[in-house]
């Protein structure tokens, strides 16, 4: 990699001089979407402030955030995969007919993750492979394996899970005292992983390139077919996992499981700062807004506010916060403009 | 330095995360305040409720959360009213929340918040028989009385269940209803939803059992089964089309809300409205303008609002002890009657089917 590349990677990446408060731009929406949240929850409901409730109840969005920190990586390279939930439910599809039909449940939930990986392959041949546009083409796949679901399960519900499978949601980590719920804690781990993934390896900064200009990083030697390619197998392998962490929380499994869910997993990394069009984000960001959604339904839901107006309510914060950041960044060049003059 | 520089960035944001969860978990003085000073509005609220209601004075209100399958659904909004009309006299608050979507998980979160409200009962229309029964069974360890209402789980994930009507009966009831409106006698026939709808068919195979067992009106003479797929346009097509293929026609039974309402449309523009009866199963707000112009003399359905009234009176019950759970117990609902939790699963079955025709579609709105 020649030495121009990485002036170009550093400039455009992260480590420009700035003062830090402007480098928090991009997580400063979820911060205080986080905070406004806790403080209304607070107010308007006496039962919001109960920590072992509130840690309790990350359960259920730490399928969101498996999703969404591969699609991070996705996003940064400049792609997007729609069909992550689509996987999520053949992958738990897999697994539940393999539960019933008598295989140990650890063996069906490697099974999922193998699926999940498989299901991303199939995405990552027509994309890189073929050169389709990665839009399209999840877009398809986000019906196709909807319908390999429906058509693996039908209407029929899988049971069969063994007791000690049903539930890791409630199981805490660190006993009964401090109820740290098992998922929340595999989620920062995995967070951990993938944000060490994109700031400390070659893989990472492939895919900062990639996204901000993929013919310029082909061009300086950057594998960008591979790097893409890679994203795809991983968001496969949380859409595995995230099936497996679903599959023991509902004890359950249709094929309908996880209908929608890419679309919250996408909101949560939008809201995080990371670039649609590619280029910009970081996991962070995506795990300080999981945590800002999880807030927002969290202090909505118990407040008794229906269903409709939470899901105005999460709207409305996601323009705000995708307009906010941008009128800042026009409103310094427009600055910095007026200062060249 | 860049370095440097950006790691302090980061310790600051965690710096900031660790203040807002210490806010969660430290301040407790200030949320009790904050409990306090809820309690007392409570207080007020259930003052009013107490003032309004001459009833069982003294003591807490019981607080009751409806989860219904989603909002805006005239049919769960009636189930709501019984809840409501029953409740002050039962020193109760009914809190009613639902999901934007009928997905399977997502009254997860309703559930979750209800347990987390401490509240005394949960009443539900469950969107899926199994994926609720975690957060259901969670609400039951916590001391919640759990119900299921117009639609069901597994048993073990609530302690009874209120169905709208005995569906058991319904096809020889829907035979019946036919000879009602005929004066059995004629020729008539099925306009059901699609061939493979678990409940219409098990209502056509019952229906069938009934006729060939000799016990239906013998005036009558079942000629055909037709299938609308619960579209108004291929219902109203199939309407038509038993028109034209059998002049002697004397009644469609469309047991479908969708059917009977395209049935009905067809025979309010035939020079047959009137020769032909139009009956099953629809709702009043749907069927109103075909009871006043006369195309439709009768037709059923069942009072939702009555699983609403069962069910805020078996909470009451369930919570003072005067009603435990249990096979085939049996308890009294003031104004309704006697109703049982019948078998093991313990299902209760809210009433009769509910027939609507001119001298009282106007009392029901749904």
């Amino acid at each position: 990699m020649s030495r121009m590349v990485m002036q170009d990677v550093s400039d455009s990446v992260v480590s420009r001089p700035a003062p830090w408060f402007s480098r928090a731009v991009p997580y400063l929406p979820s911060i205080v979407i986080l905070i406004a949240a806790m403080i209304y929850g607070t107010v308007s409901s006496p039962y919001f402030l109960n920590f072992t409730a509130l840690l309790v109840n990350t359960g259920r969005y730490v399928e969101i955030g498996l999703l969404a920190l591969a699609l991070t990586v996705v996003i940064v390279n400049g792609d997007i995969d729609l069909s992550v939930a689509s996987n999520l439910a053949v992958s738990a599809a897999t697994m539940g007919l393999m539960v019933e039909g008598g295989v140990a449940v650890e063996i069906a939930a490697l099974a999922a993750l193998a699926v999940g990986v498989g299901l991303g392959a199939i995405n990552a041949i027509f994309i890189v492979g073929l050169g389709l546009p990665s839009l399209v083409v999840t877009l398809a796949t986000l019906a196709l394996y909807r319908g390999l679901a429906q058509i693996m399960l039908g209407d029929n519900a899988v049971t069969a899970y063994p007791d000690e499978f049903v539930g890791a949601d409630q199981v805490s980590v660190l006993g009964e005292a401090v109820r740290v719920p098992m998922p929340l804690v595999m989620f920062l781990g995995f967070a951990v992983l993938f944000s060490f993934l994109l700031t400390r390896t070659n893989f990472g900064l492939s895919c900062y390139l990639t996204g901000s200009n993929q013919k310029a990083a082909l061009f300086s030697g950057i594998k960008t077919d591979r790097t893409r390619a890679t994203a795809f197998l991983l968001a496969g392998l949380m859409a595995g996992a995230a099936a497996v962490m679903l599959t023991s929380r509902l004890g359950s499994t249709l094929s309908n499981v996880g209908l929608g869910l890419e679309l919250l997993a996408i909101t949560v990394v939008v809201l995080g700062g990371t670039d649609i069009f590619g280029g910009r984000g970081t996991i962070l960001g995506t795990v300080i807004a999981l945590f800002a959604v999880m807030a927002v339904r969290e202090s909505l839901v118990i407040s008794n506010v229906n269903g409709q107006v939470q899901d105005a309510v999460v709207g409305v914060i996601l323009i705000v916060a995708i307009v906010v950041p941008i009128a800042v960044t026009r409103w310094k060049s427009r600055a910095a403009t007026r200062r060249l003059r | 330095m860049r370095k440097v520089r950006r790691s302090m960035g980061l310790v600051a944001i965690a710096a900031s995360a660790t203040m807002i969860l210490a806010a969660c978990g430290g301040n407790e003085s200030s949320s009790e305040e904050t409990a306090a000073e809820a309690a007392t509005e409570e207080a007020v609220v259930a003052e009013e409720t107490v003032e309004e209601a001459p009833a069982e004075g003294g003591g807490e209100a019981l607080r009751v959360t409806y989860i219904p399958k989603n909002l805006g659904n005239p049919y769960f909004d009636a189930i709501v009213k019984g809840f409501n009309e029953a409740a002050p006299g039962l020193n109760m608050t009914v809190e009613v929340v639902a999901p934007a979507q009928a997905g399977a998980t997502d009254q997860i979160p309703f559930i979750d918040a209800a347990i987390q409200q401490q509240v005394d009962a949960i009443a539900i229309s469950p969107n899926d028989l199994d994926a609720l029964c975690p957060s259901l069974k969670r609400a039951m360890e916590a001391g919640i009385t759990v119900l299921t209402v117009n639609g069901d789980t597994a048993p073990d994930c609530r302690e009874a269940s209120i169905t709208p009507v005995d569906f058991s009966q319904l096809g020889r009831y829907l035979v019946d209803l036919t000879a009602e409106v005929t004066g059995g006698e004629g020729e008539w026939a099925f306009l059901s939803a699609t061939s493979t709808a678990p409940d219409q068919n098990s209502w056509l195979e019952a229906a069938a059992e009934y006729i060939s067992s000799g016990e239906s009106p013998a005036g009558l003479t079942l000629v055909d089964t037709v299938y609308g797929d619960d579209q108004p346009d291929k219902s109203a097509t199939e309407a038509q089309a038993l028109l034209t293929k059998y002049p002697d026609l004397a009644a469609i039974n469309a047991p479908t809300t969708v059917g009977i309402a395209a049935a009905a449309q067809v025979l309010s523009q035939s020079p047959r409205k009137g020769q032909v009866q139009v009956t099953g199963l629809g709702t009043p707000n749907q069927m109103r303008e075909f009871i006043k112009d006369g195309t439709v003399q009768k037709f059923a359905l069942w009072d939702p609002a009555l699983q609403g009234t069962i069910a805020a009176n078996l909470i009451v019950g369930l919570q003072n002890g005067s009603i435990v759970a249990g096979e085939d117990v049996a308890f009294e609902v003031p104004g309704v009657g006697e109703r049982i939790m019948a078998g093991a699963d313990r299902l209760i079955i809210a009433g009769p089917p509910q027939e609507f025709d001119a001298s009282n579609i106007d009392d029901f709105d749904f």
